[in-house]
Order: structure tokens, then C-alpha cells, then sequence
């Protein structure tokens, strides 16, 4: 094994009186097995042993168990063939030779092959989905209920995890919500802009960016931007102390996960969602009034009048409170997501992932059917 | 260090060493976890690492097979100095070793075949149809089932993924193989299963097995020598019946449990 001279391994096939040997030679070992296979394919032709061949290894530097079962396998020793003979081997590369041939058969034997059909594939990622959706209808209701349980005994709900989660999901989230919804209400007053100075309609800029932002986008991309970072972390968090046990822990001791857990999550994010939502139209109204200064020669003052007489009240309140019900979508997807983590590290990272996706379509669906629905009732 | 006597008698005298730790000091977070450790571990020996909690024995192994860097000292592994060794060099030494990982480490999203498989695919071009017949032998090696190579990790038992860590350590024909706690978590008879399984790598494919452990069952049926961790340095080193007459409190508490022929005390 720790022979100086790095030659090869060969073989050779000669005959005495008694019939054929196969002389082997040089190292048999696990990085030359290409080179082996050939030099034994060579050897044997593609016919395989020759019966009663006998084995010569008194030339053989080193051989370990890769270059064993090749050798094991060309002879045919997995598919019904005899042991052959022996002669000259060390002691070690026979014990190696004698531990690989009685594996062979074993290892000879196909795999079966386990991969599903295209249609059963289909139908799993189908009933998975359909089993996902009804567990989260399940959970936001067991979410509700523990919230209202919260509400019959205020002194259950933890406070102290409540205002936690009210820094991390909120005061952080307050500069990059900053950036974004300012450079949107920057890219729409641009956009419309551009249009506008064709008609001579600048002025129109205030109020076809308001409505937009305050009604629509600006709740819908506060959510987005909650789902990615809040949404997510749920699960991670959730996800890891489940693999930590730690949630068993928490109801060994009799006391519930959502009530611990959950409810402070999700209540926090409901109470934070709304005022970053309004740090976003803010925001967007800035980044708008700065273009309109630079490119329509709308003053602030004229910027501020126009959207006093543009901009209801009920465009700003429907945005905001759209806003708790996006943060119940997304805390109840982030925690059942994390609450189903099953046992390993990889689904972690599945789960994670899966919770931004499912929490951004939500929202966006659920958007959509409150623009229809308010469309209907008039506001 | 490594003169052989002259006409040494025993081939294990005469066998190189694989293994050559010398002067290690390891401080972590301001403590003092090794004060200068000295052992040489020869080719085809079936080494156990034993020592109190927090006496620094996976510390130690981290920085034998290059995870974690010593604060003095020298680590010889195959002939290499670790920790002076250009990267090249070090990841050539490294194909030569395998490591289990306490609790398996397998890839959670790789099935065990693929987990076995990870190595030579990598680090070898050897051809398909010869990657799967070697896995395949690598599981029955380890003793794992091969009817269930193609299940993920997290479907196995504690045992079972022991054992395909093993495999996966098997991969590359390792010259020797490092265990960290390879039968905590398991039942008396899967461990007894593990010791089988370890003195046979050892014995019949002639690899040198270092392994930390806790189990005295172990120590008392197959380690053929014992190196004792304590206060920083080696407190013992040496077959079962030499380190037993040390007079070492930690030593004599360890082994008090039992009677000198490996047997529980009645009562």
C-alpha cells in the first residue's frame, strides 16, 4: 500500500500444464480502475473467464477493495461463477480478495427502480398541495382561536416576545421599506410624467400617483418586502426549533406554541404591517414630489395642494387596512410552514423558500379579490 | 522520534506512523484546552481516545484531519504537516483518510447512494457502472442494507445513518479512519454491531482506526490501545490492562464500574 514505485497494475494471461493463469501485477487500486478494466478486458477478452483459470498475485504491489471487486466482477463471480484458485498472494490482498468476493453476489444484484411515473408525480405534487392549502386554513384558524383565547385572558399573551417581534419585523424593516417605496413613487410620477407633458396634463401626475401608490401598490409591496424578510424568518425560526426539539419541549411542558409562539408573531405583524404601509405612501409621495420638482415643474406647495384636493380619505384608509390582513396571511403561512418543518436541515431551507412564494402569491390574490369586492360596493 | 528498534520483533513495532501529534497546545475562548499533547499512532492500530467531558477530544480530532488549527504544535498525518502543508498537498492527504462525524453529517439532500457516491465522483473519474457497483460494496462493507441506498437521510435511524456515514468514509479506500463517538445514541446490540464492524475494517482491510469514544464496552472489546485525555495533556496511553494501573483519579473513577476482567460489578 505504501510502495514507493507508482506503477501501474497489469495483468497477463499465460498457460502451464495444469491450464490458464491470469498474472497480476503492479497496483490495483481505486485511482487506476479505468486503466484496469481495460488491461482486464484485454486480458480476458469479452467472453469472461475461461473456466478452471487460476489467480497468480506474487508480482502484486497493492490492491484494495475497488480494484478487488473489479476484478471479482470481470471474472463473473457475481453472476454464478466458482472462486478460482490461488496462489502467491499476501495475506492482506487475500483477506481483501475474500472480503470482496463475498459481497459480490450482493452487489451484482440490479437495483430496482424506484423513481415515480410522470402521472404519480404529478398527482403527489397535486394531493401535496391540496393537503398544504387545507392545513393552512386549519391553522389560521387555530391562529384566530388562539388570539381570541388572548383576548378572554390578556394576561396569557406574551408581552415581552409581542414587542420582540415588533422591533425585528417592524423598526428594521422601516429603511429598506424607505428605499424601495421611494424610488417606485419616483419610477411611476417618471412614467406618467413622460405621458402627461404630451397633453399638457402634468398636474394630473399627483393624483394618478397617489391613488396608485396609496390604494395599491403601496400596501402590496410592503407585503412583498414583509413576506421576504419577516415571513421567512418565521420559518427558519420555527422550523429550527422544531428541530431542536424545542417545540416538543415547549408542549411537554403544557404550554401551547401558538399561544408562545405564534400569537405574538403574528399579532405583531398585523400591528406593524399598517405603519409601515403608511411609512411607504409617505415615502412614495417624496420620491413622487421630487420628480415632479425636477421634471413637471410642479412645485412642492402646488404638489401638496394638488394631492389635498386629489388624494380621499377612504383610498388611504382602504390601503391601510388592507394591511392587517396581509400580515395575518403572511404570519399564519410563515409559522405553519415552520411549524411543518419534518426532520432534516434540507426541509428547513424547502420550507423557507416555499413560505415566500405562497405568502407573495396570497397577497397578490388576495388583493385582487379585495380590488374587485371594493369595486362592487362602491368605495 | 519515529527510530525502530534495531531487529524489532512485533510488524507492528516496524510499521510506519500515519498518525504524529506533537506539542499541541489548543486555547479556545481564553481557556487552555491542551497543553502540550504528544502521540504517534502506527499503521493497522485500532486506537481509542478517551477522556472526561470537555477534556478536548473532538477538539483534538478537528485539528488531527485539519478543521481547526492548534495554537502550537505539529500534526502529522501520512508523512504531511497539516498545518504547513500548501492546499494542494493537504487535499491529497485528505482523500487518504476518511471521518464519521458524531451524528452521521450525511447530505440531506442527497440519497445514501449518492451521499456514498459524492467522493469518487469528485475526486476520481472512475466510470458509472463501476461507481454503483462500488457504492453498492461500501454499504455492504458498512453494513447497510443496499435494498434501501436509494432513501434520504432523514428517513434512517440513528444506526443506519451511522452506518452509511461509515460508507461514505469507506469511499475513497481510506488508509485510516477517524470516528467520532461511533456507538453513542445506539442500542447495546447495534453497538456491539460497530465494534464487529470496526475491528474487521481494521483487521481485514487493514485500516487504522482512531475513534473518540465513551462506551466501555468498546474499550474493553476491541481497542488495542487507549490514549487518556486530561487536564490538557495525556494522562495515559497504552493497551487496556496498562492504562488500568495508572494511578489517575479521573482513571480509577472511570474504570471503577467495572471488574478487572470487563464485567459490570454485581450489585
Amino acid at each position: 500500500m505504501n510502495d514507493a514505485t507508482p506503477s501501474t497494475g497489469r495483468c497477463r494471461l499465460a498457460s502451464d500444464g495444469d491450464g490458464l493463469i491470469l498474472h497480476l501485477s503492479g497496483r490495483w487500486l481505486l485511482e487506476g480502475l479505468a486503466a484496469l478494466d481495460e488491461a482486464l478486458r484485454a486480458a480476458l477478452g469479452t467472453t469472461g473467464a475461461p473456466a478452471g483459470l487460476r489467480l497468480d498475485g506474487s508480482e502484486l504491489a497493492a490492491l484494495d477493495t475497488a480494484a478487488a471487486l473489479l476484478l471479482w466482477r470481470r471474472l463473473g463471480l457475481g453472476r454464478g461463477g466458482d472462486l478460482p484458485a490461488r496462489r502467491g498472494f499476501d495475506p492482506r490482498f487475500e483477506r481483501i480478495l475474500m472480503v470482496v468476493a463475498e459481497r459480490v453476489a450482493e452487489v451484482e444484484q440490479p437495483h430496482p427502480d424506484t423513481s415515480p411515473s410522470m402521472v404519480a408525480w404529478l398527482g403527489g405534487v397535486a394531493g401535496g398541495v391540496g393537503t398544504m392549502l387545507a392545513g393552512h386554513v386549519g391553522y389560521l384558524g387555530l391562529t384566530l382561536a388562539a388570539m381570541a383565547g388572548n383576548l378572554v385572558h390578556p394576561g396569557r399573551m406574551r408581552w415581552r416576545e409581542f414587542s420582540a417581534q415588533l422591533s425585528q419585523t417592524g423598526v428594521t424593516a422601516i429603511p429598506v421599506i424607505i428605499l424601495v417605496t421611494f424610488l417606485i413613487g419616483l419610477i411611476m410620477a417618471y412614467l406618467l410624467g413622460q405621458q402627461a407633458t404630451q397633453y399638457g396634463a402634468n398636474i394630473f401626475v399627483v393624483d394618478g400617483v397617489a391613488l396608485g401608490m396609496v390604494r395599491e401598490f403601496s400596501p402590496l409591496i410592503v407585503a412583498v418586502i414583509v413576506a421576504g424578510r419577516s415571513g421567512a424568518a418565521f420559518t427558519a425560526q420555527l422550523g429550527t426549533m422544531k428541530l431542536t426539539e424545542e417545540i416538543d419541549a415547549i408542549r411537554t411542558l403544557g404550554l401551547s406554541a401558538e399561544q408562545v409562539l405564534v400569537v405574538p408573531r403574528v399579532l405583531g405583524l398585523m400591528v406593524v404591517l399598517p405603519l409601515l404601509v403608511f411609512v411607504g405612501d409617505v415615502s412614495s409621495m417624496v420620491g413622487a414630489m421630487f420628480v415632479a420638482d425636477i421634471m413637471l415643474d410642479i412645485t412642492p406647495d402646488a404638489f401638496l395642494d394638488r394631492l389635498r384636493e386629489s388624494l380621499y380619505l377612504r383610498h388611504v384608509v382602504i390601503g391601510l387596512a388592507k394591511a392587517p390582513l396581509f400580515a395575518l396571511v403572511i404570519g399564519v403561512i410563515g409559522c405553519a410552514m415552520g411549524l411543518s418543518v419534518s426532520r432534516d436541515t434540507r426541509s428547513i431551507g424547502i420550507n423557507t423558500t416555499s413560505t415566500v412564494v405562497q405568502s407573495i402569491v396570497a397577497v397578490i390574490l388576495l388583493d385582487a379579490v379585495l380590488a374587485v369586492i371594493l369595486q362592487e360596493i362602491g368605495l | 522520534m519515529t527510530a525502530l528498534p534495531a531487529g524489532g520483533p512485533a510488524l507492528e513495532a516496524l510499521a510506519e506512523p500515519v498518525v504524529e501529534l506533537t506539542g499541541i497546545e489548543t486555547r479556545l475562548g481564553g481557556r487552555q484546552i491542551h497543553a502540550g499533547v504528544d502521540f504517534t499512532i502506527r499503521r493497522g492500530e485500532l486506537v481509542a481516545l478517551i477522556g472526561g467531558s470537555g477534556s478536548g477530544k473532538s477538539v483534538l480530532l478537528r485539528e488531527t484531519i485539519g478543521l481547526l488549527r492548534p495554537n502550537a504544535g505539529t500534526v502529522r498525518l501520512l508523512g504531511t504537516d497539516v498545518w504547513a502543508a500548501p492546499p494542494v498537498e493537504l487535499d491529497a492527504v485528505r482523500r487518504r483518510f476518511g471521518m464519521m462525524f458524531q451524528e452521521g453529517a450525511l447530505f440531506s439532500s442527497l440519497s445514501v447512494a449518492e451521499n456514498v457516491a459524492t467522493p469518487l465522483r469528485e475526486h476520481t473519474d472512475t466510470p458509472a457502472d463501476q461507481i454503483d457497483a462500488l457504492v453498492d460494496l461500501r454499504l455492504s462493507l458498512a453494513g447497510f442494507p443496499i435494498d434501501s441506498r436509494g432513501k434520504l437521510p432523514s428517513e434512517l435511524s440513528g444506526g443506519m445513518k451511522k452506518r452509511a456515514a461509515i460508507a461514505r468514509a469507506l469511499s475513497l479506500e481510506p488508509e485510516i479512519l477517524f470516528l467520532d463517538e461511533p456507538t453513542s445514541g445506539l442500542d447495546p446490540i447495534t453497538a456491539r454491531a460497530f465494534d464487529d464492524l470496526m475491528r474487521f475494517l481494521c483487521h481485514n482491510l487493514g485500516i487504522t482506526v482512531l475513534m473518540i469514544t465513551h462506551d466501555l464496552d468498546t474499550l474493553f472489546g476491541i481497542a488495542e490501545r487507549l490514549i487518556v485525555l486530561g487536564e490538557g495533556r495525556l494522562i495515559a496511553d497504552g493497551t487496556l490492562a496498562e492504562v488500568r494501573q495508572v494511578d489517575h483519579p479521573w482513571i480509577r473513577e472511570y474504570f471503577s464500574t467495572r471488574s478487572p476482567d470487563g464485567n459490570p460489578h454485581a450489585g
